[in-house]
């Protein structure tokens, strides 16, 4: 049993899934036809956390089937499409536990992700080696922090602004189940790694699943706890970001070559805080009732 | 409601035109934006108002129009458009394809016709195209710019096209700083004998005749009024905005004639009601320069009773333009 109650990730491979006894997992799959029927074989020995359905295609272009509605879902597509297509498409992913995520690398995602929150549509941003544009990411952030009517969450912003605390980190990779402390990464083979991209390049912490349960004396998993501590006995522009707190570094690699991030995530931050504030500034103004 | 200016461009030059001097002063190729579009729609569902008006310009040239009525559609707001109905054929195919399962309840087009035989052949035929096709979601819209004018033609369409039996019916009003075709008081009169002229077509079609905002109570006889109460099926206001305009660049204002006095951002407001009690306050003031378009507005006890609001302010604020600042600012142009 894994006592640390870590959410195993896994790519769409039933015999691996067979393998496990997990109280949560995630799977991989890139083929639509699959999602139901494999939601059924993780849940003979496991419980579903999320499928995570990546389509080539444009989410317009996506047709939904029926058994979609049993399990928890991501679906990460590179654009929305056509926006006359989506609504049709918004109708059949209106009844499911759903949540679309978009490439950051194209002009129109951020609005489109305005278009699909406004509707109803759970829906987030995915960054991959696409540059992104911060300009248009700061209006995102804005929509989503400053609502004027009740609309659907996007990622990572909602997900940043609810967990904020003024004096913790938060690590919003968890949005992508790529945070080491809730996630693990599984192959085939059964290489266990920190990451997603760890898993790719093949830095794995052991093999096999029955180690799990010992993860908490793993060195290499104490040691990446450590890291981030690290960062900081350099001045470096992360180390130095008022927004290090929200994101931890998670654009560090493009600081170069597609710089920005610093000033839309201090706003971020910015906002958060003022969000904290005002939620704490409710909870006081509740009077305490007895118990009844 | 508020009225979405989408384009600021037309495919007609109507000599009355109310747009014109805001088209003519704002980029003729500036269009509304999704990502603005969407902050309106919040802004008019967040004052708890779920109805919206599409204009122009002509709101029909914007690339996006159909999924702009689809979007607010999808968002539970019923939607009006202000058209010509003039669209080349491939935009109206793609109109009629798109609204094919819409709500008729929730969509409806004022389509503003002018004089088929003061108009040319192609205009007119487009506009007939289009009628056949939504006719049954459109009512009527006519300008009245001089004091004689032919109607007839309305009472056909609406037959001949299953029109909905209401005619909105604009009294045309001066562009303050713009020459624009416009009924000059003296004329109001004459222009009321027109259109009362018509008050046999009304009843027998059973036609709804629709005031627009700005005719002064006083001008009626007794006898007219009676006629007028008949034919509107009782619905008579003699009022003046604000009705509520906002741009394609996100600037407000209170109506079209009125459109370069006390523009402000969208952004300056937090809902309707707040954008609605400043333009309340603005007209409040000017009123107390200018009570209305008559002397005898100064001392008139319909308007103080609020039974009228002294007409359409654009004729005594089109007086002010060239002169010294001498008033309260509010009636000059900023
Ligand atoms: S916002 Fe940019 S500079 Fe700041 S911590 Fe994140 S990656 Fe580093
Ligand atoms: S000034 Fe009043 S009557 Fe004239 S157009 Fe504006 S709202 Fe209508
Ligand atoms: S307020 Fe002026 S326009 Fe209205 S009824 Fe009185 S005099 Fe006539």
């Amino acid at each position: 049993m894994n006592k640390m109650k870590h959410i195993l990730v896994c790519e769409d491979n039933e015999e691996l899934i067979r393998k496990f006894s997990f109280e949560a997992i995630v799977v991989k799959t890139k083929n639509p036809e699959h999602v139901g029927h494999i939601g059924r074989v993780v849940e003979e020995t496991n419980k579903v956390h999320c499928i995570e359905l990546t389509i080539e295609d444009n989410l317009s272009g996506l047709n939904p089937l029926d058994d979609w509605k049993e399990v928890p879902l991501h679906i990460k597509a590179p654009r929305m499409g056509h926006f006359l297509d989506f609504v049709r498409v918004r109708h059949l992913l209106a009844p499911l536990s759903v949540r679309v995520f978009l490439n950051s690398g194209y002009e129109e995602t951020y609005t489109d992700l305005q278009l699909m929150s406004s509707l109803g549509i759970n829906c987030g941003l995915y960054f991959d080696e696409n540059p992104i544009n911060w300009k248009e990411c700061t209006d995102l952030m804005d929509f989503v922090v400053y609502p004027k009517v009740p609309r659907a969450t996007v990622e990572p912003f909602h997900y940043i602004i609810t967990e904020y605390q003024p004096k913790e980190t938060i690590n919003f990779s968890g949005v992508y189940f790529n945070n080491p402390e809730k996630y693990l990464h599984i192959d085939k083979n059964e290489n266990v790694a920190l990451t997603a991209e760890n898993l790719t390049a093949g830095k794995y912490l052991f093999n096999g699943v029955e180690q799990i349960q010992n993860i908490a004396e793993n060195k290499a998993y104490k040691a990446y706890f450590q890291t981030w501590k690290k960062k900081f006995h350099k001045i470096s522009a992360c180390s130095a970001c008022p927004a290090w707190r929200i994101c931890g570094g998670f654009f560090e690699n493009r600081l170069e070559s597609n710089p920005g991030c610093r000033e839309a995530f201090s706003e971020l931050i910015d906002a958060a805080d003022l969000h904290y504030n005002n939620k704490e500034k409710e909870n006081e103004k509740q009077p305490q009732l007895c118990q009844l | 409601m508020a009225n979405l200016l989408i384009t600021q461009t037309c495919v007609r030059s109507c000599p009355y035109c109310f747009a014109k001097k805001h088209m003519d002063d704002n980029d003729r190729e500036g269009m509304m934006n999704w990502k603005d579009f969407i902050y309106l729609v919040d802004f008019l569902e967040a004052s708890g108002d779920r109805h919206v008006s599409l204009l122009g310009g002509e709101p029909t040239l914007h690339p996006e129009f159909p999924d702009y009525i689809v979007y607010l559609l999808e968002r539970g707001f019923s939607v009006n458009t202000f058209t010509s109905g003039i669209m080349n054929e491939k935009r109206l195919r793609r109109l009629e394809r798109v609204l094919a399962g819409a709500n008729p309840d929730k969509i409806s087009f004022v389509v503003n016709i002018n004089d088929p035989l003061k108009s040319n052949y192609s205009e007119t035929e487009r506009v007939k195209c289009f009628l056949e096709s939504f006719g049954h979601v459109s009512s009527p819209g006519y300008n009245m710019y001089r004091p004689k004018f032919e109607m007839g033609f309305l009472f056909d369409y609406i037959n001949t096209y299953g029109m909905r039996k209401h005619l909105r019916l604009g009294l045309t009003h001066p562009i303050a700083g713009k020459k624009n075709a416009y009924i000059r008081l003296p004329e109001i009169n004459q222009m009321i004998e027109t259109l009362l002229s018509y008050e046999e077509y009304f009843i027998r079609f059973r036609v709804k005749a629709g005031l627009d905002c700005g005719f002064p109570l006083c001008v009626y006889t007794d006898e007219q009024l009676g006629k007028m109460y008949k034919i509107s099926g009782g619905r008579l206001t003699f009022g003046c905005g604000p009705a509520v305009d906002i741009g394609p660049d996100m600037m407000v204002w209170c109506c079209f004639p009125l459109s370069d006095y006390h523009k402000k951002s969208i952004y300056d407001f937090n809902n309707m009601q707040e954008l609605l009690e400043f333009y309340r306050e603005k007209q409040m003031n000017i009123r107390t320069e200018v009570q209305g378009i008559f002397e005898e507005c100064d001392t008139c006890h319909w308007r103080e009773e609020n039974m009228c609001d002294g007409g359409c302010l654009a004729h005594q604020l089109n007086n002010f333009v060239n002169e010294a600042p001498v008033r309260m600012p509010e009636v000059y142009q900023v």
